[in-house]
């Protein structure tokens, strides 16, 4: 049974178009740096037929945590109970120790399915951080939320990103899915200094992290399309997070344009390269 | 601390009505206005994104049907279920079946579409939501190499569709779009086989009230044909056990029929 100590090292994004590669290429050297692995709940709750088969076949393999995109939590309507149950019986039923979400919304009484950006009011901290409790109340147990990727400022916006993020986490008392790219993009696309938005990341709340490759639109526009190679600026914020937190868990997510497995491996080994070189830095996540 | 939870008395708090245009205007942007002060190129992303993240997931389930309509007549049924329609589930697979259900509210004439589409769009819509349908038999019961079809209970398979459309749905196509109905109706089984494949089967209308039999309740081939010649007196029992027989036998090799249930020991 996997635990939360399990998912450790490198994980990749399991999409559809991975899974033939990774059963093809399973126990081979070539992927032997891949540790743990990603889906969201949506995909996968309550699919039969081939996808049962793949899903039962992944997780007697590995370690496994949940990554989700429609839990709405920053949405006008009351949180979807139902689904929360259902996420909850999906986690059990498939051993996973992990859900985490985005500190975004995806729903205005009807789901559009795409994650939109949460104004940084003091009213939405209180709000948001209420429903990350409930839905860890019905869980019963703590989620991650992710720090979401966005291209427009909220001109109600009363505090920044930065200030909003940790309000929220701790006010909610939840994880942090730190994800390393949206810094970056965001960054670039509000015009602010990333390395300094990172030493200000609450790091002993890190449970995971996320890298992935962005698509640059405009000098200050860049899009989170996750389709793209990891660039420099990213991998360097890696370094630094490192440096100063210590190794955490780290997953590639790759969405669109997918190469195959066995040229994606390479930022695969590239992340399993710099926690190596960080080893001696252990991070210290707090006691839940 | 604020409470955002206000009563009908006091407006929503500003975040909530923030979002309330922000996702107006990602709904129908040409009718919406976009938040005040918010530029029009970075709110653009989020109006492209959701949309073509939903026409992406609907061109997928609905490929015919969007060769067959015109390339402005799609995105208006597309821009009209984001406009009008409050999709209720979280999962991605079920959009398709939001739609359909948004386009019962839809007027065929007033929108100039043809009168075959919803008949086109469920019988798309189906290779989907068997491809995800949860269930499968329980093999341990069923003796698949039996060949005593006539004599023992038979089990068919959970994982099938059996449809009837008033168009020969399976052969549209945009240079084949008939304007009348098909006299007699099309018979189609859409199933699938233990090798998650998703199959389609034209039937004639004898093998169709077979098949609907079988479903109906666990029976022997013996009298599921008894049953069927019963019901087409004109016809002799003889020809009908002979037909039937050779459709059993047909219909097993298909995996429609799985096998006969197990004697219980």
């Amino acid at each position: 049974m996997s635990q939360l100590r399990d998912i450790q090292g490198v994980g990749l994004g399991l999409k559809r178009e991975l899974i033939p590669q990774i059963q093809a290429l399973y126990g081979q050297e070539i992927i032997r740096n891949i540790d743990f692995l990603e889906i969201a709940p949506e995909n996968w709750i309550g699919a039969g037929g081939k996808y049962q088969a793949q899903l039962d076949w992944f997780t007697a393999r590995y370690p496994i945590v949940c990554h989700g995109l429609c839990l709405s939590l920053g949405a006008p309507e009351p949180l979807n109970v139902p689904f929360i149950r259902q996420v909850k019986s999906f986690l059990q039923q498939h051993q996973i120790p992990l859900y985490t979400e985005h500190l975004s919304f995806c729903s205005d009484g009807g789901y559009l399915y795409d994650l939109l950006p949460i104004p940084f009011t003091e009213d939405a901290v209180h709000y948001v951080a209420q429903r990350i409790r409930q839905t860890q109340d019905i869980l019963g147990e703590r989620i991650g939320i992710e720090n979401a990727s966005s291209y427009v400022a909220a001109p109600i916006s009363e505090m920044d990103e930065l200030t909003f993020l940790k309000a929220v986490i701790e006010e909610a008392d939840c994880l942090l899915h730190l994800d390393i790219n949206n810094i970056y993009v965001n960054s670039v696309n509000f015009n602010y200094d990333a390395h300094q938005h990172l030493s200000g990341i609450p790091s002993e709340r890190i449970v995971y992290a996320h890298v992935a490759g962005h698509y640059q639109q405009a000098p200050d526009l860049l899009v989170d399309t996750h389709g793209e190679n990891i660039t420099d600026p990213v991998w360097q914020l890696l370094h630094a997070a490192y440096q100063q937190f210590g190794v955490f868990p780290t997953l590639l997510e790759r969405d669109l344009n997918i190469p195959p497995l066995t040229t994606l491996i390479a930022e695969i080994d590239k992340i399993a390269d710099i926690q190596q070189q960080y080893e001696q830095n252990s991070h210290v996540q707090s006691a839940a | 601390m604020s409470n955002p939870q206000r009563d009908a008395v006091n407006p929503l708090p500003a975040f909530q009505a923030y979002q309330r245009q922000f996702t107006q205007h990602i709904r129908d942007p040409k009718n919406q206005p976009r938040p005040a002060k918010v530029p029009a190129k970075r709110m653009a992303i989020y109006t492209e994104i959701v949309y073509n993240n939903i026409e992406g997931t609907l061109a997928s389930c609905f490929p015919v049907t969007k060769k067959i309509l015109s390339v402005r007549r799609w995105q208006q049924l597309v821009r009209g279920f984001m406009a009008h329609h409050q999709a209720s589930t979280p999962f991605f697979r079920e959009i398709p079946e939001q739609f359909l259900m948004h386009l019962e509210n839809v007027s065929l004439k007033d929108c100039k579409l043809p009168a075959f589409l919803p008949s086109l769009m469920h019988y798309e819509w189906v290779e989907l939501a068997l491809s995800v349908q949860a269930g499968s038999t329980n093999t341990d019961n069923i003796d698949a190499e039996s060949d005593k079809l006539l004599e023992k209970p038979l089990v068919i398979s959970p994982t099938l569709y059996l449809l009837q459309y008033d168009y020969p749905v399976h052969l549209i196509s945009p240079d084949y779009q008939p304007k009348q109905k098909s006299a007699p109706p099309t018979y189609l089984l859409v199933f699938r086989n233990l090798e998650h494949q998703i199959k389609f089967m034209e039937l004639n209308p004898m093998t169709f009230q077979l098949v609907a039999l079988l479903q109906e309740e666990s029976l022997t081939g013996q009298v599921a044909l008894e049953k069927l010649a019963k019901s087409h007196p004109q016809i002799s029992t003889e020809v009908i056990m002979q037909f039937g027989a050779a459709t059993l036998a047909e219909l097993k090799a298909y995996e429609v029929i799985l096998g006969v249930k197990k004697a219980l020991i």
